[in-house]
């Protein structure tokens, strides 16, 4: 079949040889969508409008200082593009892909689901990027045309940038959500984004006279890129892969990190490090309390290699919601003890114990929904059940509350110390100075019989386990299989 | 340039290895509220071209999902080449080409765009990649839609573009999922032209759909899956003839030169015929042989019994029928 000579050149995409697959193809897609091309005009147009204006004001002898009102505005344009548009273009990334069904198509490819997630994340802030250093030339002939203050422009909108790309990381992560809980993040990105973005940037002064924690603020947006982008690519995770334990080796990582950090950072205000690290147990708690187990014999086989010790690491790392108690429960510990020492460090000994025990209050009433998930097995949306359970929990800490106001005794101190969310409400409504014995008993028994429930309810599962390590041991001892006899050893018989 | 990424041409890979390149054993899928697949086992030989048939829900899809390493068997072992594919996924990926009911699609991208994206994923690089994916537009004739944005195709179209997809790793066995639903009869005669050629050149080719005459014209072998289990596998052409065999009776359609109600009378009088329809011109009529020689007794018969018979044709039998009949058999306890 004849045709015209195709557009396309050869010659023209050896470059793109160099480049990963999924970002360039990305690149293709990102830079055609109406959203971009029309964030970018606005900008340029908002920007030389204003370049236009200080020309006129600086001809006319007017000062050379550009109104505050007009000035406002830029910033407005600035942070709603860099701060709200850009990252929620990241939304569609992975859902896209499941919607349109190319997602198995890219399975089948040579690309992992890491590689996928971190190319659509470097696509997206190279868009980002593209903007943000369209802008420079601006700012540097507003400093000179207008006598502003570059330094102060260009760090504010170098922070500006770094939310932007960690907001779109976290985008991407809850991009194979639903669509409720797309909505829900658009609400607690957009909005509270753009206000946090423009208080940021009304006080950007602070940021160079050692205002905010800067460097562990640096640390928070690094960790929330970093635990985005392992919870997008275990969303991708092909049958087999095993993207769980990825995630929970970076959690420990960073919570190791920003305890020894806290410890480190001779500033005063250096408890911020561990306190940031509130949103990762958080998102730890949910994550790996809704996970469903794993039935293949190969993602157990890597620690079932290393032994004893490795089959120790898998009753933390396997994927499934009874090594995820063990996790959320030792990422909990690790908290409440960087807390400990924090407080001891800094001689502050009445805070340390009440603060560490409040810190496993709150990791107890993380797990404490798995004491109660495994009664609704056919709840199909377990994240969901999660946050539900969560929010009646919250309800009640709220009603015990109210019912008690101002007439705290035994009553309410043993009521409250029941369940465990109640609990840490109670503590943090005393400003943790005082403590009843009554109280500290109930949520003593109240933690132990949570945890009884949790083991009894995850027996079958930790069964499941010991037989998958037994497989997975067959499978590293004959790991090619050609028998089918020995194949049907290997997989565990279904039910009925 | 790196010769470890050079693609192989879209050759014959033929072989008269007696090996199966496709083996399935009991397997078994199982998930939270459905049990899928109840214990499938088949072989399927290189060259070959199979059709599976099965009504919605019956475990097609999820079989293919496995076999294409995208899904996992609860129970059982699925090879392709003798790589299993729970345990050796990449190895199998390479050997396999996975074209999905509805293909997918990128907005604002062209199709060459779409094809060079996955050429690069599979690693071909340069040179080497501009040429397959030349290549494969050609086979698939799609090279006058290079520069067209995806968005823009027809079903048709696009249809051919996710079958030049799926050839770009010049896979050996290749898995079809419904891919000839909501095609136009002109698309669809392209699509069967494609796949007429595919096995020309040695591929192994799993097809499913619901349009069983069309399998049936293109598949030397057929699979017949109902409630998750292998009801029958064999060739198409003795399905359509095993009519004796496996109790059912063979279709004779006839027209007469007048009175056509003349042949129902005639059938009700004469044991072993049965009228299946009648017609304006005559009638379809069941005989319970299919042996040529009952045939040509009967229609002396007819013919010496004083019917005026202008058109006598022995009907194959229809795949449908026989699934159905299939269907029917193993249903009953």
């Amino acid at each position: 079949m004849t045709a015209n000579p195709p557009s396309y050149s050869i010659a023209a995409a050896q470059f793109a040889d160099w480049l990963p697959p999924m970002l360039v193809k990305e690149l293709r897609q990102g830079l055609r969508t109406h959203m971009f091309v029309g964030a970018f005009v606005t900008l340029q147009v908002a920007m030389v409008s204003l370049l236009g204006f200080q020309l006129l004001a600086a001809r006319d002898g007017g000062g050379t200082n550009l109104d505050d009102d007009l000035e406002q505005y830029l910033w407005i344009a600035i942070i709603f593009m860099l701060a709200v548009v850009m990252p929620l273009r990241g939304l569609m990334a992975i859902s896209e892909e499941t919607k349109g069904g190319t997602i198995d198509l890219v399975q089948l490819t040579h690309l992992s689901s890491v590689k996928i997630v971190l190319h659509k994340w470097l696509a997206l802030i190279s868009q980002t990027m593209l903007l943000v250093i369209a802008m420079m030339p601006y700012m540097v002939l507003r400093y000179f045309f207008g006598g502003d203050d570059v330094w102060f422009n260009v760090l504010a909108l170098g922070w500006l940038t770094l939310i932007s790309i960690s907001l779109t990381a976290v985008c991407i992560a809850v991009s194979s959500a639903g669509t409720v809980g797309r909505l829900l993040v658009i609400g607690v990105i957009g909005f509270p984004g753009f206000i946090m973005a423009s208080e940021f940037v009304e006080n950007r002064d602070s940021f160079t006279s050692g205002g905010p924690p800067v460097l562990s603020l640096a640390y928070l947006l690094l960790a929330a890129i970093i635990v985005a982008l392992t919870l997008a690519s275990k969303q991708l995770s092909a049958p087999g892969e095993n993207g769980t334990t990825r995630f929970r080796v970076i959690a420990i990582f960073l919570m190791a990190g920003a305890g020894i950090a806290s410890l480190i950072d001779p500033a005063s205000d250096s408890l911020a490090w561990i306190m940031w690290m509130i949103p990762l147990l958080i998102v730890a708690g949910l994550e790996s309390l809704s996970e469903p187990m794993k039935e293949h014999p190969g993602i157990y086989a890597p620690f079932v290699r290393r032994g004893m010790l490795g089959r120790i690491a898998g009753r933390v790392l396997y994927p499934g919601w009874t090594s995820g108690v063990w996790f959320v429960l030792m990422l909990g510990l690790m908290f409440s003890e960087a807390d400990y020492f924090w407080y001891t460090r800094h001689l502050q000994l009445d805070n340390a114990a009440q603060s560490a025990i409040a810190a496993i209050q709150f990791t107890m009433a993380l797990v404490f929904p798995a004491a109660i998930m495994p009664l609704m097995p056919s709840f199909k949306h377990r994240h969901w059940l999660y946050v539900g359970i969560q929010a009646v929990c919250l309800l009640i800490a709220i009603g015990l509350m109210a019912a008690f106001n101002g007439r705290e005794g035994i009553t309410s101190a043993v009521l409250s110390g029941l369940l465990p969310m109640p609990a840490m409400v109670w503590e943090m409504s005393h400003g943790y100075t005082y403590t009843w014995r009554e109280h500290v008993n109930t949520i003593v028994c109240s933690d132990l019989v949570i945890l009884a429930l949790i083991l009894f309810h995850g027996r079958h599962e930790r069964r499941q386990i010991r037989t998958l390590e037994a497989q997975a041991k067959v499978l590293l001892t004959a790991p090619s299989i050609t028998d089918a006899s020995l194949a049907a050893t290997l997989t565990p018989a279904p039910e009925s | 340039m790196d010769s470890s990424t050079t693609p192989p041409p879209l050759t014959s890979t033929a072989s008269t290895s007696a090996e199966p390149l496709v083996r399935v054993r009991d397997v078994h899928r199982l998930f939270p509220n459905v049990y899928a697949v109840k214990g499938i086992s088949f072989d399927i030989h290189r060259g070959q071209v199979v059709g599976f048939i099965g009504a919605n829900g019956a475990g097609k899809t999820t079989t293919m999902r496995m076999m294409a390493t995208l899904d996992v068997p609860t129970r059982g072992q699925i090879s392709i080449a003798n790589e299993d594919v729970v345990q050796r996924p990449a190895q199998v990926r390479r050997l396999v080409g996975w074209m999905p009911d509805n293909y997918g699609t990128y907005a604002n991208m062209t199709v060459f765009e779409y094809l060079d994206f996955f050429a690069r994923a599979y690693g071909l690089k340069g040179q080497d990649r501009a040429q397959r994916v030349q290549e494969v537009m050609d086979f698939a004739d799609l090279t006058p839609l290079a520069d067209r944005m995806m968005n823009a195709l027809s079903k048709g179209m696009g249809q051919r573009l996710c079958f030049g997809r799926m050839l770009l790793p010049d896979p050996e066995f290749l898995i079809l999922d419904e891919p000839a639903a909501g095609l136009d009869p002109k698309a669809r005669m392209e699509f069967k032209n494609l796949v007429r050629l595919l096995s020309q050149r040695g591929k192994t080719l799993f097809i499913s759909s619901h349009i069983l005459s069309e399998l049936g014209e293109m598949c030397d072998t057929m699979l017949f899956i109902d409630g998750g289990k292998i009801v029958y596998h064999g060739d198409a052409n003795e399905l359509r003839k095993g009519s004796a065999a496996n109790g059912t009776r063979m279709a004779i359609d006839i027209v007469v030169a007048d009175r056509p109600e003349s042949i129902s009378e005639w059938a009700s009088v004469n044991p072993g015929w049965t009228v299946v329809e009648t017609r304006r011109d005559g009638a379809r009529l069941a005989f319970e042989a299919d042996d040529p020689q009952s045939i040509a007794a009967a229609l002396r018969k007819m013919i010496g019994d004083g019917l005026s018979v202008i058109d006598f044709h022995r009907e194959e039998r229809r795949l449908e029928d026989a699934f159905v009949d299939m269907i029917k058999d193993k249903s009953k306890p």
